[in-house]
């Protein structure tokens, strides 16, 4: 099959809408940089009202909901969660990894939490605290100004806190904790866990005329038409696109980084969805940011005379230290949540107060930590609502079964009483934790996948179980009853599976020595320095925050680099 | 802003625009044509109208085990002077459809109907949708109360179906 080459040269070429693809977009297109956007999946606006779930009601969905065909449910809006169709991944034998991947402009950006958190400074440094894994080559103070800006960009509420490894920041007003969250506070205060209102990226207030404010409706992860969250499309693309300096190519699915005889790179090579032909772009400068683990499979497959071992792969560190965050929950009932007033419970899409990690790891059996989400309240019912919610009565002595105007009773009797609290944790990246390319296996478009080979260590575990310890005390403290069997250690303390909690990192680590890692400080691959990554690859560690907010901190910083390189040459 | 703005600089290379995601089971062309780009009135990608339009034309249960299914679901959530009735909502429709959606729940409902029936023959000699209410409340009093001290063991799966 002969490659379409396109006569057009670029100065850079972004691949991935999301978080970091998305930003990178804003500035160097606002930077006047000509530039093609490369995304996998087709295009996306919040507002088409053909494929916006935003505002509907279960009913709507005949299956009201059910999780069917999107792992979530039906009004969540990713297209493509842990399977998408056509785009296998394998796993060695006896390891576990689930791999979400969103098909469609703005990625993953559209339906996740939007927990907007920094890393704090000892979360660059953390080697230096307990001698595990390793540091990153910047520290707090070089990403703080990023942070800043980041926060007015986009929007964020929350409060100062002062707190020394959660850093204090620019916030909009975070919207009053509901009853669920105020017992959720009492019950974490008797147990001598913090609670601070929560740093979300949904605006509560107006920031700039492209974008309205959040009007309550709690369906974020169905993404904004008032663009009132952080989606990557309505906050970066769509923004950038206005520049006119902007060629989105949806649908198009990268192959791999092209390469001259210098090893530099010229361009890539995709697959178009449509026709199924494949077609190669050129440009000055390749940014990669179709997720941790798309971006290192792109490199991996770029192979060629000058990087025979894959593109920035000459240390052999390309998938390596992949790593997700732990997760374990815990869901109670609380008996006096019962036959309460119902009142207007609205919010955004998400928790209004959360606890960030409070611990001395000195005297804990595991290292790092973990914050807490909480969740409860009365949502909206859909698929699964009230299943059982007859057998409910065993916890309070009442009659378990039953039906017509006993069970309609206790539908509404216990509808809100029932508070759930989650653990996102810090895991330590390994080098035996990673992706390679399956050697024998492709996607349909005969693109060769990855292969997954990643197992916990006692650190996750024992984290696992100080969460679910935590959470029980809270339950009990909150004036709660603890809902089904509390895991032990046969099922590893409720530790989810890695890649559940979809927030992989570290694939493309960045350092100062290139033996030991994929990119530089200004996540520039060791190996080809007109090659940038801008995805969660090249975080040398993740921390026991979501990893979104620092994405796109620096994919600023990297792609304001670019920009600074790009005039250079061009005066 | 001007959503022309953004769909003028889409390119050829992979056009977009309405017509989403990736084709996945096959249909008539004609049935494409019905449907597609309208995402169903609840924003459904190309593939997912497809799988809904082929579950509508399958029809699992037979006119006799929807019935079944009606009598049983008024009697779980029947009208009052506040709510509408299982019926009024159409849930036995809803039944038909998550049933094909999530096909778990095909060999619960159609054994326990069968299961039912079974029973209301051997008390009353009849199927169980054409009982007298007062016999089908006397068989639904039996497998509706799960509690292991109340229950009758050969009521069984009557109590895991209901």
């Amino acid at each position: 099959m002969q490659i379409i080459k396109r006569a057009k040269q670029y100065d850079a070429i972004i691949v991935g809408s999301g978080a970091g693809g998305g930003m990178s977009a804003f500035i160097l297109a606002n930077a006047g940089m000509k530039i093609a956007v490369v995304e996998a999946g087709p295009y996306f606006d919040p507002k088409e009202p053909t494929t916006m779930t935003q505002m509907k009601w279960p009913w709507e969905s005949p299956r009201r909901g059910a999780s069917t065909n999107r792992a979530f449910g039906d009004y969540d809006m990713s297209w493509g969660d842990w399977e998408v169709e056509g785009e296998p991944y394998t796993k060695k034998e006896g390891t576990e990894f689930l791999w979400w991947r969103s098909r469609m402009l703005g990625g993953r950006t559209n339906h996740w939490g939007r927990i907007s958190l920094r890393f704090g400074p000892k979360d660059f440094k953390h080697r230096d605290v307990d001698g595990l894994g390793e540091n990153w080559p910047i520290n707090y103070d070089e990403v703080k100004p990023y942070y800043d800006r980041l926060d007015k960009l986009v929007g964020v509420f929350g409060t100062n806190e002062g707190l020394p490894n959660d850093p204090d920041g620019f916030f909009l007003p975070p919207p009053k904790p509901r009853l669920h969250e105020l017992y959720y506070m009492k019950g974490a205060k008797k147990t001598g866990v913090p609670v601070i209102p929560g740093r979300l990226s949904m605006l509560t207030k107006r920031i700039n005329k492209e974008r309205g404010v959040c009007f309550y409706c709690g369906q974020c992860n169905r993404s904004c038409n008032a663009y009132a969250d952080f989606s990557s499309g309505s906050v970066f693309i769509f923004p950038a696109q206005k520049s006119g300096q902007v060629d989105l190519y949806t649908n198009c699915m990268v192959k791999n980084v092209t390469t001259d005889s210098e090893g530099l790179a010229t361009g890539v090579s995709y697959i178009n969805k449509k026709d199924m032909l494949e077609y190669e772009l050129k440009s000055k400068v390749v940014v990669l940011g179709a997720s941790a683990c798309s971006s290192a499979r792109i490199l991996l497959n770029s192979k060629s005379t000058q990087h025979p071992n894959g593109l920035g792969n000459s240390s052999d560190h390309v998938g390596r230290y992949l790593h997700d965050s732990t997760g374990a929950g815990l869901g109670a009932f609380v008996p006096s949540l019962m036959d309460r007033k119902i009142y207007n419970e609205d919010g955004i899409g998400g928790m209004h107060v959360y606890s960030p990690w409070w611990g001395d790891n000195k005297k804990l059996d595991f290292p790092r930590g973990y914050h807490i989400e909480v969740w409860g309240g009365m949502g909206m019912p859909s698929y699964g609502f009230g299943f059982n919610v007859e057998a409910m009565n065993k916890y309070i002595g009442g009659d378990v079964g039953g039906y017509g105007t006993k069970l309609r009773k206790d539908v509404k009797r216990f509808f809100g009483a029932y508070i759930g609290m989650s653990g996102r944790g810090e895991s330590i990246a390994r080098y035996e934790n990673r992706c390679k390319i399956d050697p024998n296996v492709v996607d349909k478009f005969g693109i060769p996948v990855l292969q997954f080979d990643y197992k916990w260590s006692d650190y996750e575990r024992l984290q696992a179980k100080h969460m679910t310890d935590t959470f029980e005390e809270i339950a009990h403290n909150m004036g709660g009853i603890v809902m089904g069997d509390k895991p032990g250690k046969e099922n590893d303390y409720g530790l989810l599976a890695p890649g559940q909690i979809i927030h992989e990192v570290g694939t493309t680590r960045m350092g100062d020595d290139p033996r030991k890692s994929v990119t530089n400080k200004w996540q520039q691959l060791h190996d080809a320095n007109n090659v940038y990554i801008v995805d969660a690859g090249p975080f040398t560690s993740q921390a026991d925050k979501n990893c979104t907010w620092t994405i796109m901190a620096l994919s600023m910083r990297a792609s304001e680099h670019i920009v600074e390189q790009f005039k250079k040459k061009n005066r | 802003m001007d959503r022309r703005d953004t769909l003028k600089s889409l390119l050829i290379g992979g056009v977009a625009g309405a017509t989403i995601g990736t084709a996945g089971c096959k249909m008539p062309d004609e049935k494409l044509e019905i449907s597609l780009t309208k995402g169903l009135g609840y924003g459904r990608t190309e593939s997912e109208e497809m799988h809904d339009i082929k579950l509508n034309a399958e029809q699992l249960f037979s006119e006799h085990e929807l019935a079944t299914i009606a009598v049983l679901c008024d009697i779980i959530l029947p009208a009052s002077s506040s709510a509408g009735s299982a019926t009024d909502a159409e849930v036995p429709a809803f039944i038909e459809f998550i049933s094909k959606d999530l096909p778990t729940h095909q060999l619960p409902l159609q054994g326990g109907i069968m299961w039912l029936d079974g029973e209301s023959n051997r008390r009353f000699n009849n199927l169980f949708a054409t009982c007298t209410n007062a016999q089908q409340i006397s068989i639904v009093n039996d497998i509706a109360y799960p509690d292991p001290d109340k229950k009758k063991p050969e009521m069984g799966p009557g109590i895991s179906f209901f």
